[in-house]
């Protein structure tokens, strides 16, 4: 029996456990995992489907459903890769496994639920008239990526800080649900007066702003690919994608150095 | 019980060093475990009040291939702390621990656990995480199921089992790691006095097959009789370390 060699088989019995636990013994099962994004997808296009009224209302659709999804899914992959740590305490206090497993594995549950997402958003694609080419799908496949590496290294850095900040989650969501009204998830970004003035500072460029939130940039190069048909944002999201494969390289040294000491502390 | 191990120890090679180990652990008079808390009281991120406990010091011991060590000592004395920090879960403050071959640590049977899986899915989930692979376990499920007497309920959730045969199906996975190094915390007598004869018969086994062992327990006649070497902790550090015999019966009397 060898040891060393045990990661993937570890990696993939969490997720399955997981996976088992949340969807297959419930009685809506699948249903689960479209359910929210779908309800909040309903809701913002019955409110604010008149704020798209000079467009079309099928490319509002798609413009919603791309970015609800996407802002669904790192939604899921920050909150469920802060936890990662802290809900295996019982695990990690008796047994000396890979710790990164834990990250990993939490990593792969919230793609799970973007695949399911997804399949959804290609049916919606099929039945309309959108831009339906190999190298935009590629290109929206690299945007996920992307964002996947992204809430990757991020939840290296806060999963172990989670463990001696524990109100780490609600500064979070409050930070997420700001980010919901930061990336013109149900708005076009022209909405977001170019010039704002609030009590005495004068002038801020909210619009530019806006426009450098990185979450922002990548659901609107995801958009652009089956909206458009074109291929936007590339410098921007290159960008992003080298400087998040940093931050998985130091999140990772980070979360090794730091993991046996916090240990302690769970 | 027979248990020649004894034999094992004409065997020179050090399997385990431990080298002039320090552990501490904090314990704060308040503990401040959120941002708010430190940004009520930001003096407190400098200041630290509480104090500071000594869980070992200077611990300085080997272990070589095929020993089979008992580690004694009251509640409290540090005994679970150094086996976590063998096994790699807390990092000692100084010192070093050196491993040579495979670790395997059984601080608690049944680790991870899920009550809503069946005993096949648990016994997977639960083997992984002591390191085996899932082609291993896979030739090991009606090995394991066996041994645990539960075949009949391999499909039930254990939620659903007594607490009797999850123990037991716990107990029959463990005993599937190979390792040469097992660190055992209270671990060997699971079950009634059936399994428990059968269990004690597993690990005499085992141990025959020229593992390393540590053990730590209460049960002192069970270290005396298995026990080629035994260290007894005292407040943390090593009071008396050799043979089991006077080391237990000091140690009891001790305890008078």
């Amino acid at each position: 029996m060898e040891r060393t060699s045990n990661d993937k088989d570890l990696l993939i019995e969490l997720v399955r456990t997981n996976f088992k636990l949340k969807y297959n013994d419930s009685l809506l099962g699948f249903f689960w995992a479209i359910l929210k994004p779908f309800l909040i997808f309903g809701m913002l296009y019955i409110v604010f489907s008149n704020v798209s009224r000079g467009q079309d209302q099928k490319s509002f659709q798609i413009y919603l459903l791309i970015g609800i999804i996407i802002y669904n899914y790192f939604n899921e992959s920050i909150v469920m890769g802060m936890n990662s740590l802290l809900e295996k305490a019982h695990i990690i206090l008796k047994v000396n496994f890979n710790r990164t497993i834990a990250v990993y594995s939490n990593q792969v549950l919230a793609g799970i639920n973007l695949i399911i997402n997804l399949l959804i958003l290609a049916l919606f694609l099929l039945f309309n008239d959108v831009y339906l080419e190999l190298d935009l799908i590629a290109y929206f496949a690299f945007v996920l990526l992307t964002l996947t590496i992204l809430t990757l290294g991020i939840s290296f850095f806060t999963s172990v800080i989670f463990i001696r900040f524990r109100d780490l989650l609600h500064i979070t969501e409050i930070g997420l649900q700001l980010l919901f009204y930061a990336s013109a998830i149900f708005f076009p970004i022209s909405l977001v007066p170019e010039r704002i003035s609030i009590f005495f500072v004068q002038e801020i460029p909210a619009r530019e702003i806006f426009e450098l939130n990185p979450l922002y940039i990548l659901i609107q190069a995801a958009r652009n690919t089956f909206i458009n048909g074109q291929i936007s944002y590339l410098y921007e999201v290159l960008l992003i994608f080298i400087i998040s494969l940093l931050f998985v390289l130091i999140g990772r040294a980070f979360f090794k150095s730091r993991v046996k000491k916090v240990a302690e502390f769970f | 019980m027979i248990f020649n191990s004894k034999t094992q120890k004409e065997n020179d090679d050090v399997v385990l060093e431990v080298k002039d180990v320090d552990k501490s652990f904090w314990i704060p008079d308040e503990r401040i475990n959120s941002f708010k808390g430190y940004f009520l009281q930001p003096w407190k991120l400098f200041k630290k009040q509480g104090r500071k406990f000594d869980a070992l010091s200077d611990i300085t011991f080997t272990v070589k291939k095929g020993e089979f060590v008992g580690i004694v000592g009251k509640n409290g004395s540090g005994k679970s702390t150094l086996l976590k920090l063998i096994a790699g879960i807390y990092a000692p403050n100084k010192g070093e621990i050196k491993i040579h071959g495979q670790l395997v640590p059984f601080l608690e049977l049944g680790v991870g656990f899920n009550p809503e899986l069946s005993a096949r899915e648990n016994i997977f989930l639960n083997g992984t995480i002591l390191g085996m692979s899932k082609k291993f376990l896979r030739t090991k499920v009606q090995e394991i199921l066996a041994f645990a007497e539960v075949e009949e309920f391999a499909d039930t959730p254990i939620k659903n089992y007594s607490s009797g045969m999850a123990v037991r199906l716990a107990f029959a996975i463990a005993i599937q790691a190979k390792a040469d190094i097992y660190l055992l915390d209270e671990v060997l007598a699971v079950g009634d006095a059936g399994f428990s004869r059968k269990s004690m018969g597993k690990i005499s086994e085992l141990i025959n097959t020229g593992v390393t062992v540590l053990y730590v327990s209460h049960d002192l006649e069970s270290v005396k009789n298995l026990a080629d070497r035994v260290i007894w902790l005292k407040g943390g550090r090593i009071e008396q370390m050799g043979e089991p015999g006077e080391i237990v019966d000091d140690f009891i009397t001790s305890l008078m």
